[in-house]
C-alpha cells in the first residue's frame, strides 16, 4: 500500500464519503454483536464470500481511524489482471496479493498476510477462497489454517454476511439494494492443527449462518 | 421519526420531497428484503427501486399527488404481518400471488386510478383514464385467472432456444447469451423499447401550437384567448413532460406481467 500522502487521502475519501455510503446508509448495514469485534490490530476478520463487496462491508464494519491498518486478502490473478484494476485494489482498497495456487509450488503464499499481521495490521479473509451462492457456505480453504497457526496469538474474528450476495451476486454488476446484516461470532485462536482449526471456524460460521432467517433465495 | 418528518413538512416542501424519497427507499429496501425474491427479478427490483424518484419527481411537479408517496409505506406495514400470518416462506406461486394481490391492486390500481380520477384538467383526465385505469384493470382479472387456474403464470426462466451459455474457462467466467429479440427472454429491453415509444408519441390532444397561440405558461391569457383545450408549455408544445404518464404504465405493466404471477 502507498505511502503517497494523496493516495492515501484518496483511499480516505473513498471510503468516507463512497464505500460508508453504499454500505451503511444505501444498504443499511445491521451488525450483531459489534462488540465482538477486535478493537485493534493485530486481528483477523473471516467472512462468507457472495459478492465483491464482502470485503468493503467487513471492512465498513471497523472504525474509520483503523482503515490504514485493514488489509483486505484477495486473489492475485483476479484484482491484477488489468493495469486499472490493479492500481485501485493495491492503492485504494489497500488489498495483500495472494498467487492461488502457490502453496502446491513450495511457496508461502501467505507470507505478506503474516507479514502484515506482525506490524498490527487487521486482515480481512474469505476462507471459501472464492465467491459462491448467497447464505451458502462453500468448503474452507486451508490457508486460514495455516494463517491462524502461523500467528495463533492473533484473534481470528468470524462474522457471516447476510443479504449482501443478493445485492451484487457473483457474475451481475447490477446493485439491487437489500438489507444486509452481519454477525458477528466470539474471536477463535489457532490450534496446532490447521485442520481442526478450519473444522472450528467452519462450525462457528455455520452456527452464524443459522442465526438469521432470511427469505428464500431462488 | 416523527419530528423529522415533520420538521421536513414544515421547512420546505423541496426538503420534505427528499426526505419522504429516502423513507419510501429505505421501506421498499425493508419490503423487499422479508419477501422471498429470485435472481431473475433482479432487473424488476432495480426498476422500482427507480421508480421512487420519478414518482417523486411527479409529486414534486404536481402531477402525481402526495397519496402515491406513501405507497411504499403501505407494502411495508401491510404486507410484513400477512407473510408472518400465513407462515409462509417457500410461497408456491399461489401463494406469492395471493399475497402479493393487495400489493397490486393498492401499489398500481388504486394510485393510478385516483391520478386518473383527481386530474384537474378535464380535457386530458379522460384519456388519461384510459391510458392508466384500463392496463389497471388487467390486474384483479390476471389475479381472479390464476386463482381460477390454480397457478399462475410462470415467470420467464428464458426459451431454452433463445440462451446459450458460453463457458470461457472457470466457473466465474460463464457468460450467458439471450435472444435480443424474444420478448418473453429479455422483456426489460422491450418494455424499454415500448416506453420510448409511447413517450416519443404526441398525445392526440398535446399538439404544437402554432406560434402565433404560443403563450408560454400563461394559461389565463390562452383562456381568455380562447384556447381552453390547450394547455401553453414550453417549446410551443403543449405539456410535453406528461408524457411519462403514457409511458410509464406501459413500462410497469409490460414489465410486470412477463415477471410476476
Amino acid at each position: 500500500m502507498s505511502k503517497n500522502p494523496l493516495t492515501r487521502l484518496l483511499r480516505f475519501l473513498f471510503f468516507a464519503v463512497v464505500v460508508r455510503a453504499v454500505i451503511l446508509v444505501a444498504l443499511g448495514l445491521t451488525v450483531r454483536h459489534r462488540e465482538r469485534l477486535p478493537k485493534d490490530g493485530p486481528a483477523i476478520l473471516a467472512g462468507n464470500h457472495n459478492s465483491n463487496l464482502d470485503a468493503l462491508a467487513m471492512m465498513s464494519l471497523m472504525p474509520l481511524r483503523l482503515l490504514p491498518k485493514l488489509r483486505p486478502v484477495a486473489a492475485m490473478d483476479y484484482f491484477y489482471s488489468s493495469r486499472l484494476r490493479g492500481w485501485f485494489a493495491d492503492q485504494i482498497v489497500g488489498i495483500i496479493p495472494v498467487k492461488r495456487g502457490s502453496g502446491k509450488e513450495g511457496g508461502n503464499p501467505l507470507l505478506l498476510a503474516e507479514q502484515a499481521l506482525d506490524r498490527g495490521e487487521i486482515l480481512v479473509i474469505f476462507p471459501e477462497g472464492t465467491r459462491g451462492e448467497p447464505e451458502t457456505l462453500q468448503a474452507f480453504k486451508k490457508g486460514i489454517g495455516h494463517l491462524a497457526k502461523a500467528r495463533s496469538k492473533v484473534p481470528v474474528v468470524p462474522g457471516f454476511i447476510h443479504g449482501l450476495g443478493k445485492a451484487p451476486p457473483r457474475g451481475s454488476a447490477l446493485l439491487v439494494p437489500f438489507n444486509v446484516i452481519v454477525s458477528v461470532g466470539e474471536p477463535l485462536y489457532g490450534k496446532e492443527s490447521y485442520d481442526a482449526f478450519i473444522s472450528e471456524l467452519e462450525a462457528a460460521m455455520t452456527a452464524l449462518a443459522a442465526q438469521e432467517k432470511l427469505p428464500a433465495w431462488e | 421519526m416523527i419530528g423529522a418528518f415533520t420538521l421536513c413538512i414544515l421547512l420546505n416542501q423541496t426538503v420534505a420531497i427528499f426526505f419522504l424519497a429516502f423513507i419510501s427507499y429505505l421501506a421498499l429496501k425493508e419490503y423487499l428484503s422479508l419477501i422471498p425474491t429470485r435472481r431473475i427479478d433482479r432487473e424488476v427490483l432495480l426498476f422500482a427501486y427507480l421508480a421512487i424518484p420519478i414518482r417523486y419527481y411527479w409529486a414534486a411537479i404536481d402531477w402525481y399527488g402526495m397519496f402515491i408517496l406513501f405507497v411504499p409505506v403501505w407494502v411495508f406495514l401491510f404486507l410484513p404481518p400477512l407473510l408472518v400470518l400465513r407462515a409462509e416462506r417457500g410461497l408456491s406461486a399461489r401463494g406469492r400471488h395471493d399475497l402479493l394481490g393487495p400489493d397490486d391492486d393498492g401499489v398500481h390500481a388504486l394510485p393510478h386510478g385516483m391520478a386518473a380520477r383527481v386530474g384537474r384538467r378535464r380535457q386530458s383526465g379522460r384519456w388519461r383514464s384510459r391510458a392508466l385505469v384500463l392496463p389497471c384493470g388487467a390486474d384483479p382479472v390476471q389475479r381472479c385467472g390464476a386463482i381460477l387456474l390454480g397457478q399462475a403464470l410462470r415467470p420467464p426462466q428464458g426459451h431454452a432456444a433463445c440462451q446459450s451459455e458460453e463457458d470461457l474457462g472457470g466457473a466465474d467466467r460463464r457468460r450467458r447469451h439471450d435472444n435480443a429479440r424474444c420478448g418473453a427472454c429479455r422483456p426489460l429491453p422491450h418494455a424499454v423499447g415500448y416506453a420510448l415509444v409511447c413517450a416519443g408519441r404526441p398525445h392526440p390532444r398535446h399538439r404544437r401550437l402554432p406560434r402565433r397561440h404560443h403563450h408560454v405558461g400563461d394559461e389565463a391569457r390562452s383562456r381568455r384567448e380562447g384556447h381552453r383545450r390547450t394547455d401553453p408549455g414550453p417549446w410551443r408544445h403543449s405539456r410535453p413532460r406528461r408524457q411519462p404518464t403514457y409511458a410509464a404504465p406501459v413500462f410497469v405493466h409490460f414489465v410486470r406481467y412477463f415477471y410476476y404471477p
